[in-house]
């Protein structure tokens, strides 16, 4: 599974996911996933995206809403076939995962 | 481009996501209290003059305490949880509709029992006491049969159970006074049950619960997380001893334990105190949103509150409008505002959940936040802060007119705060 740039070689661009995933909104914190810090890794293998991402707070019942988000944003990529979230726990997340311009 | 489906999500969510708060149960929780606290800071009003004197045992002062207690408070507490439990401890309610029939039987207690206190009739204490009981039986009951099945049991699991049986405990000790009132039967000692009462229900019901809440919503609503939690369960034990100790005290006549139980507990509130404030002074989020920021006030009368409450203790409760003071200090104050800077969170929240969650991937929608002006809901926690601030003062200073001011400020913001809510619940998408 391709996690860099495939774009040579006709394959979604791993960065052009992450940029698309900006527009999900964690709708309690007000700042994307990205930004937060959430997703952890962008696969890609041919038209099949994996994004490998965590939430906040454990049993947090924003998860399936930001998951549908996440598979949203990832589809309206051009080249993206199929996409697949992948719910971790570890490393556990903490704000200090946040990007330091967020606010 | 054909938009591809999302399957469900792989590896470690089956341990990690919470079944989905329900809507209507903590929803007509929160509708109750919510018409509870303005009935009870429009009390708080009429009472003022009372409030001055320091007419903490007149029945209609008992009657507006209870609204607050009973009506605002535990209700809410009922509510939260409900909504809480799925997320924080991966279990929700056992039986839902248990909760919606302890759910009304709870609200016509709550009606009944400060309904006979207002309107001063003793022989409707009873009836509305035991109305209160069997809900409160009830919700024991389905609390029992649901903390077992909790895949997580750390601080909060144990608060919660604490809490519940502090809150069988306190209704116990109420049902003896409300039985005193009719027959006479406790005698000189009906105060200090009336003491030991207010502490096991504000105490080892109300502040445990709150404590045990907060290990797990302050950081995620104030982005903290990885603060040390270590003095929360210091705060935990130490309100948990000081509630059994008051318990206790009503069995070990002299009541030589009144005194180390009511320290214990004081120093519990500290310690809960600390912790809150290493939440907020390790936030991740530059700004306090409204809700936060009325919770801080809230934690600010709860300091005023132990101070008083220990100062009431020293001199042996012998001042009424110091113990009065205490009391507004204490329960409209510290814990009732703490769960009111919550509702700025938890009622947008579960309205953007069941509103807006199942369209969000499809259109644009507004955030939690968003459902509400946050510039009336700061308003209404200054006047209910500085409402509560002022009435204490008042009461100390023995001046009726001061009071009956500082409680209609504190009205003021509890109005605008259920109108915010009201208007809050009516969202959804266009």
């Amino acid at each position: 599974m391709s996690h860099g740039a495939g774009a040579d070689r006709g394959e979604v661009d791993p960065a052009e996911v992450r940029r698309a995933l900006r527009s999900v909104i964690d709708p309690e914190i007000g700042l994307d996933v990205v930004t937060l810090g959430l997703v952890y890794e962008i696969g890609v293998d041919e038209d099949l995206v994996v994004v490998r991402h965590t939430l906040t707070t454990r049993g947090c019942p924003m998860e399936r809403v930001i998951r549908h988000g996440i598979a949203a944003a990832a589809s309206r990529v051009p080249g993206v076939g199929r996409v697949e979230t992948e719910l971790v726990w570890e490393p556990e997340w903490n704000p200090g995962m946040i990007e330091d311009d967020a606010w | 481009m054909t938009r591809p489906a999302a399957v469900a999500a792989r590896g470690s969510s089956a341990e990690g996501t919470a079944a989905a708060p329900p809507f209507l149960l903590p929803g007509e929780h929160f509708a109750a209290a919510l018409f509870f606290l303005v009935a009870g800071a429009i009390g708080l009003v009429w009472k003022a003059p009372a409030l001055a004197a320091g007419g903490f045992t007149e029945p209609g002062v008992a009657g507006v305490t209870h609204l607050f207690t009973l009506g605002w408070i535990t209700t809410s507490i009922f509510g939260a949880l409900y909504q809480f439990l799925p997320v924080a401890l991966g279990a929700p309610v056992r039986w839902e509709g248990l909760a919606h029939l302890t759910f009304w039987g709870w609200v016509a207690g709550v009606l009944a029992f400060a309904g006979a206190l207002i309107v001063d009739v003793p022989g409707a204490l009873v009836p509305g006491a035991g109305l209160l009981g069997a809900a409160i039986l009830a919700f024991a009951v389905n609390l029992g049969a649901t903390l077992p099945r909790a895949p997580r049991r750390g601080l909060t699991w144990w608060c919660v159970l604490g809490a519940a049986l502090f809150l069988l405990g306190g209704w116990l000790l109420g049902f003896l006074l409300a039985v005193n009132l009719g027959t006479g039967i406790l005698g000189a000692t009906r105060f200090t049950v009336l003491v030991v009462h207010l502490h096991i229900a504000a105490g080892g019901w109300v502040l445990l619960t709150m404590i045990g809440v907060s290990h797990h919503l302050l950081p995620m609503f104030l982005l903290s997380h990885g603060a040390s939690r270590r003095a929360g369960v210091v705060a935990a034990a130490l309100v948990a001893a000081g509630a059994t100790g008051f318990l206790l005290s009503e069995h070990l006549f002299p009541v030589g334990v009144l005194r180390p139980a009511g320290l214990l507990m004081a120093g519990g509130a500290v310690a809960f105190l600390v912790q809150a404030g290493l939440h907020y002074a390790k936030r991740r989020r530059p700004s306090v949103d409204p809700g936060m920021r009325l919770a801080a006030g809230a934690l600010g009368l709860l300091a005023v509150a132990v101070v008083l409450g220990v100062v009431s203790l020293v001199a042996g409760v012998g001042g009424p409008r110091l113990a009065t003071a205490y009391g507004v200090a204490l329960v409209p104050g510290g814990l009732g505002l703490f769960v009111a800077g919550h509702y700025y969170k938890i009622l947008p929240f579960l309205t953007w959940f069941h509103r807006f969650g199942p369209v969000a991937a499809e259109r644009d929608v507004p955030a939690v936040a968003e459902l509400f002006d946050p510039r009336p809901a700061r308003a209404a926690g200054v006047l209910m802060v500085s409402g509560v601030l002022a009435t204490v003062l008042g009461i100390g200073l023995g001046q009726p007119l001061t009071t009956r001011l500082a409680t209609v400020a504190f009205a003021a913001g509890a109005i605008l705060e259920a109108g915010q809510m009201a208007a809050v619940v009516r969202r959804g998408p266009e």
